[in-house]
């Protein structure tokens, strides 16, 4: 289990996350929705351990940066390293011992190539699989389906549906309601750096009502298209 | 066009400040610096006004972003794209052709115009894709980026180690063998990645032994057939070839925790004053040592909790 509770993140005078308190069981996938800047992935860093903040983040099963496979939703790739060599890079971390990646190779992806040649979709699908391999416990993804095709899409889904199944825990964001309706439990709003709302799969529509842009349209007319 | 010389102008007065200089320093200084660095390219070098154009068209090359390029051509109209493009280089070569004009080497300045004229309608490639082999592959990604960028260095190094047992000179061999370390040192000048030091399942001290431990032996893999070399045909200085393998894995040691040491990009010059001390002066890293090993735990104590 994953608590978090008051947790509150601010850069100088700006507030990020104000008073978080959330659960995460095993065997569950959250969403965490909200508009752009709303402060979903600094709650994400917050989590892994990659941003300090106010408040705690408490993991049951021991050391949660240790367990945590972290996707950014724009993965950074070092110059000249191959995807093999990257996938080498993450389990070497880990201290997993794999040889084979071209078994493992999820994706189909062309490892033997520099991965910052990759296209946005690839290199999504080369982190993934990067925290797949670690063996992790607790799956942070922000954005895993950004840029990805709709076959990867598919394969995605079904990695999120195996997880569960194995009891980890996943946490993710997204901006598309389909796929959030397919794989998470729970959804939790984030408006302007708190919680506005946790739901179970049963009252996802409300979260997407309320995410409704209002008065667009009026917005539209005036850039005169 | 004329915005986005304006924007280039901005960007240019935004990189002095962000570097800590004020721009009204920063520019003289350049200019300063350009001069002086040229006029004793001059004094120096034979043939200096070929190498110069050389150097000069080499540079401009080198700097031109194909990123910049693309963005270039995506946002402006065929006939902009290439007054921009045509007038950019030409503005580069200037100061270059300027130089020449000044030492009276008036159809070698011409050339370096027309040189950065025609380039202007060639393709950059914008990244080279061939994979070029490493022994490091294992233990990614350090030397593996760093041995890809600068191999063709360490053939130049062991030809010089070539040459020290062809010309019988003990002393060029061990600069060989400290140009190695030399050089898997600028490999530890960038700072790392926050993601690549916090995906790593150690704390800090861990993290720092498994890093150095992963520097000795990569580097010893490079520096092995120089030491191999000097071993075999100077045996009677075994001792000095010795202690000046020692000295390199303390060089790069201190490199390495200097890295950990700055969190902020833009210190590579302090790195390189702190180094050539220490080249200078060895037993200054008795202290250097300690000091960043000590700094460095506290940076990383930050992401490795």
């Amino acid at each position: 289990m994953i608590y978090i509770k008051t947790l509150y993140k601010s850069y100088g005078s700006n507030k990020v996350l104000n008073d978080i308190n959330l659960t995460f069981g095993r065997g569950e996938i959250h969403g965490v929705v909200g508009e752009n800047g709303a402060g979903k992935t600094t709650l994400f860093r917050a989590i892994s351990g990659m941003e300090n903040f106010k408040g705690t983040v408490e993991y049951t099963e021991g050391k949660i940066k240790d367990s945590i496979g972290f996707l950014p939703t724009d993965p950074y790739f070092l110059s000249k390293i191959t995807g093999k060599e990257y996938l080498q890079l993450l389990c070497n971390a880990r201290n997993i011992k794999t040889h084979d990646f071209e078994e493992k190779n999820l994706f189909d992806l062309p490892l033997h190539k520099y991965a910052e040649t990759y296209s946005t979709g690839m290199k999504k699908k080369l982190a993934l699989t990067g925290i797949l391999l670690q063996k992790n416990d607790v799956f942070v993804l922000d954005e895993p389906f950004n840029g990805v095709d709709i076959h990867s899409n598919t394969i995605i889904n079904q990695v999120l549906t195996k997880l569960k199944e194995l009891n980890k825990i996943v946490i993710l964001s997204s901006h598309i309601f389909s796929t959030l309706h397919e794989t998470c439990d729970y959804l939790h709003y984030l408006k302007n750096g708190s919680i506005a709302k946790s739901v179970d799969k049963a009252q996802f529509e409300i979260i997407e009502k309320e995410m409704q842009p209002s008065g667009i349209g009026v917005k539209i007319d005036k850039l005169n298209l | 066009m004329k915005y986005y010389y304006q924007l280039q102008c901005r960007r240019i007065y935004r990189s002095f400040k962000d570097f800590g200089t004020e721009p009204f320093i920063g520019y003289p200084l350049i200019i300063f610096a350009f001069c002086w660095i040229s006029s004793s390219f001059f004094d120096k070098v034979v043939y200096a006004n070929y190498i110069y154009v050389a150097v000069g068209f080499a540079l401009t090359y080198a700097f031109v972003s194909s990123e910049h390029i693309k963005f270039i051509k995506q946002h402006f109209s065929r006939v902009n794209y290439y007054k921009i493009i045509v007038f950019n280089n030409l503005l580069k070569v200037t100061p270059f052709a300027m130089f020449l004009v000044y030492k009276m080497y008036f159809i070698e300045s011409l050339s370096l115009y027309l040189l950065a004229f025609f380039v202007s309608f060639t393709n950059k490639k914008s990244k080279i894709s061939i994979i070029i082999p490493t022994p490091f592959g294992r233990r990614p990604p350090d030397f593996v980026i760093g041995f890809r960028k600068t191999f063709w260095l360490f053939l130049l190094i062991y030809g010089l180690t070539f040459v020290t047992v062809y010309r019988d000179n003990f002393n060029l061999g061990i600069f060989s063998l400290v140009s190695v370390f030399f050089v898997c040192c600028s490999y530890y000048l960038k700072p790392d990645v926050e993601f690549y030091v916090w995906v790593h399942a150690m704390n800090s001290k861990e993290f720092l032994k498994h890093k150095i431990l992963i520097a000795f032996q990569n580097s010893f893999i490079l520096a092995l057939p120089i030491f191999i070399v000097l071993s075999i045909f100077y045996l009677d200085q075994v001792h000095i070839t010795l202690f000046f393998l020692c000295i390199g894995f303390l060089y790069m040691m201190m490199f390495l925790l200097m890295r950990y040491s700055f969190r902020n990009e833009g210190m590579e010059m302090f790195q390189g004053i702190i180094g050539v001390l220490c080249l200078l002066f060895p037993p200054i890293m008795l202290i250097t040592i300690p000091y960043f090993y000590n700094k460095a735990i506290n940076n990383l104590d930050l992401l490795l909790k």
